[in-house]
């Protein structure tokens, strides 16, 4: 079942394009994931998905309902995760979580087990209960995910999820993330630099190169037609072109 | 449910920045009593008895006539000192003992006036330094002379058979006031100094508070926007109205609680202030024609509670629109230091404009340009408003007031357009212009 359709996208900030005619599916229990070298458009397609920006052309449907016209319906179903998040430095980790699954629409009995889930698999044990302005960057990247998944959300928007974490904590993360979608069969799409990480959480990647894809597949399939050992040979021959 | 939740983090996300919480609740209630206990330790130095009962004059009579024997009699009794001096002086050597003046009475003085002429006395007075307790001491001389003149001219009328209280006042005259068609037993002074204390004064007060306002609602925006909280609040399940309202909600809050600290905090330094003000009273009822401390009466109108209530209204409203026009500007600018700098020159530059125009001139005769500049300025709506309250013209007022509620509709009309699209994210009024895609 196609979850997420992308059907041809555009965008642009001034006089340059950014997105040219994107178009991408996502199926249900997919992890979808989105390379490119910076500049390529990922954050704008993920933050068109996410509803924070608009699409000069073309649209998106998620459980096919559009990003542009149903809004208020998609924002029920996508919880997403920004490159660089920061946090309210003031409130607790248990505090943000519960005000998020307050804002989610969760009640009573559903708020409280999304807060025991949130902080289950945030692993900050104790420290839930300090400021999140006394984190580190690695616990803030953990409270912030499980933000993400608390809820339970149909479709998940990450960019770069374990940005600047240290190979321990990124490894919870992506391990996280693999396991929720196992379980739930939700949808995710995933931007990352990180070939490695794209090629062990991934079913499908696409190559994004000045708003376009230009190479979508599974990634051992993409290797192969690359005659490459590894995603990141592909990244840089199809670069280079 | 969403909603209280979300006014929770914005008052303790606001409530605990360092900027804040110092600037606005705790900066009144340390800085003013802090004021206040300097100004009272520094009076209460300056007016210490001891130093105020031994003010020592120096006099040279060489009159010795019966005058001026009158005054130095009239000049003692006042609980001065006074030594004599015979002959040559020498001022430096004088004032260097601790001399507070020097006074001498020439030859003639007695004779000139018992042939109905002006006599002359000189008088030095010895300034130590520019403290306040030297002023005190100047003061005390001055006004013992004064007295001690006073004494001498009854003296005089009585030896002529003159009623000086009669020829000195001949008219007493009874003063009222026509104010609004009412006739009021106060002189017109005392009238229009409480109309001045009311009308201008409170705006003043309201300034300061609708300016913290438009400041603290830019610096919620602005911190979202630098901790990069903004876009997964963007992406939540809540409508862009709920957002602004809170945050709208929040920053009133907290501007009300940094008027009542404002309040306290300046009420302490009255009371420490001015907890002096009786010894300098006395000192100053000693220097004669010096006018005293008088507090401002409230006669009216502003002693009706269905007033006042208006002016809560009046204030509150202007409140919000400050509040939602902070957020506006807030969502201009880039971070918090760059929406409080917008802040301040959107806020602060309309406001004194509006402020003496409102106070000095009557809005509706200034040339067409500047008379609709000035009606596009929320703050003559507010100072209107007031200025009518205080004239009795309530309707006026209330009409003023819903300008100013239409101001408000405005803001968060513009703002909520802001906060649908993605303008949120990528306008940034700044001097530095960036922009960052990919």
């Amino acid at each position: 079942m196609i979850t997420v359709n992308v059907v041809d996208l555009w965008k642009k900030f001034g006089k340059i394009y950014v997105l040219k005619r994107l178009k991408f599916k996502v199926e249900e229990g997919e992890i979808y994931g989105l390379v490119g070298p910076n500049g390529a458009g990922k954050t704008t397609a993920l933050r068109i998905l996410a509803t924070i920006l608009k699409p000069d052309k073309g649209d998106v449907y998620i459980f096919e309902k559009s990003v542009v016209k149903d809004t208020k319906i998609v924002r029920r179903m996508i919880s997403y995760l920004p490159e660089d998040v920061g946090v309210y430095k003031h409130l607790t980790g248990r505090e943000f979580l519960k005000i998020n699954g307050l804002i989610q629409g969760l009640r009573d009995r559903d708020l409280k087990e999304a807060i025991e889930y949130g902080v289950e698999i945030s692993g900050l044990g104790e420290l839930v209960d300090a400021p999140l302005g006394s984190y580190s960057k690695g616990m803030r990247r953990r409270i912030m995910v499980a933000r993400t998944l608390m809820s339970k959300p149909r479709v998940l928007i990450l960019d770069e999820p374990t940005s600047g974490l240290d190979v321990e904590h990124a490894v919870y993360v992506r391990r996280l993330i693999k396991d929720y979608v196992k379980q739930t069969t939700a949808s995710c799409i995933i931007s990352s630099h990180n070939m490695l990480e794209v090629e062990y959480m991934c079913e499908r990647v696409a190559l994004i190169k000045d708003g376009a894809i230009i190479v979508e597949g599974n990634p051992r399939q993409i290797e192969r037609e690359y005659d490459a050992e590894n995603l990141e040979e592909v990244f840089i021959k199809v670069v280079r072109k | 449910m969403s909603l209280k939740a979300l006014i929770y983090k914005e008052l303790k996300e606001l409530l605990m920045e360092k900027t804040i919480l110092i600037g606005v609740v705790l900066m009144p209630l340390l800085l003013f009593p802090t004021i206040g206990g300097i100004f009272s330790f520094t009076m209460m130095e300056a007016t210490r008895v001891e130093e105020i009962e031994t003010v020592t004059l120096a006099v040279n009579d060489l009159d010795e006539g019966e005058y001026s024997s009158f005054l130095i009699d009239r000049i003692r009794e006042n609980n001065v000192q006074v030594i004599f001096i015979r002959g040559g002086s020498n001022l430096n050597e004088l004032f260097d003992k601790g001399i507070a003046a020097f006074i001498e009475f020439p030859r003639e003085f007695t004779e000139n006036i018992s042939a109905g002429q002006k006599a002359k006395i000189y008088v030095f007075y010895n300034v130590k330094n520019a403290k306040i307790n030297s002023l005190i001491s100047i003061s005390k001389v001055s006004g013992v002379l004064s007295r001690a003149y006073q004494s001498l001219s009854e003296k005089l009328a009585e030896e002529i058979g003159i009623d000086l209280g009669f020829l000195s006042k001949p008219i007493e005259e009874e003063s009222n006031t026509f104010y609004r068609g009412d006739v009021l037993n106060y002189p017109p002074t005392i009238i229009v100094n409480t109309i001045l204390s009311s009308v201008y004064g409170l705006p003043l007060v309201a300034l300061i508070v609708v300016g913290l306002t438009a400041t603290i609602s830019a610096t919620s925006i602005g911190l979202e926007k630098e901790a990069k909280t903004l876009e997964i609040l963007l992406t939540l399940p809540i409508s862009r109205l709920k957002i602004l309202f809170t945050k709208m909600l929040a920053s009133t809050i907290i501007a009300l609680i940094g008027m009542f600290s404002f309040g306290v905090g300046f009420g302490i330094y009255l009371i420490l202030a001015f907890s002096r003000m009786g010894s300098l009273q006395e000192l100053s009822s000693m220097s004669g024609d010096i006018e005293v401390f008088t507090p401002t009466v409230f006669l009216f109108p502003l002693n009706s509670t269905a007033i006042i209530i208006l002016m809560l209204i009046i204030f509150i409203a202007m409140l919000l629109t400050m509040s939602i026009g902070g957020i506006l500007v807030g969502v201009l600018a880039e971070d918090v230091r760059g929406s409080q700098q917008l802040v301040g020159a959107t806020t602060f530059l309309p406001m004194f404009p509006a402020f003496f125009l409102t106070a000095f001139i009557n809005i509706n005769e200034l040339a067409f340009p500047v008379s609709l500049l000035m009606m596009l300025n929320p703050y003559t709506h507010l100072f209107r408003a007031i200025d009518y309250v205080s004239t009795g013209k309530y309707l006026e007022a209330i009409s003023a007031t819903m300008v100013t509620g239409l101001f408000t509709l405005v803001f968060l009309i513009v703002s909520a357009w802001l906060f649908s699209g993605e303008k949120l994210i990528t306008l940034k009024v700044s001097l530095r212009k960036k922009k960052e895609i990919s």
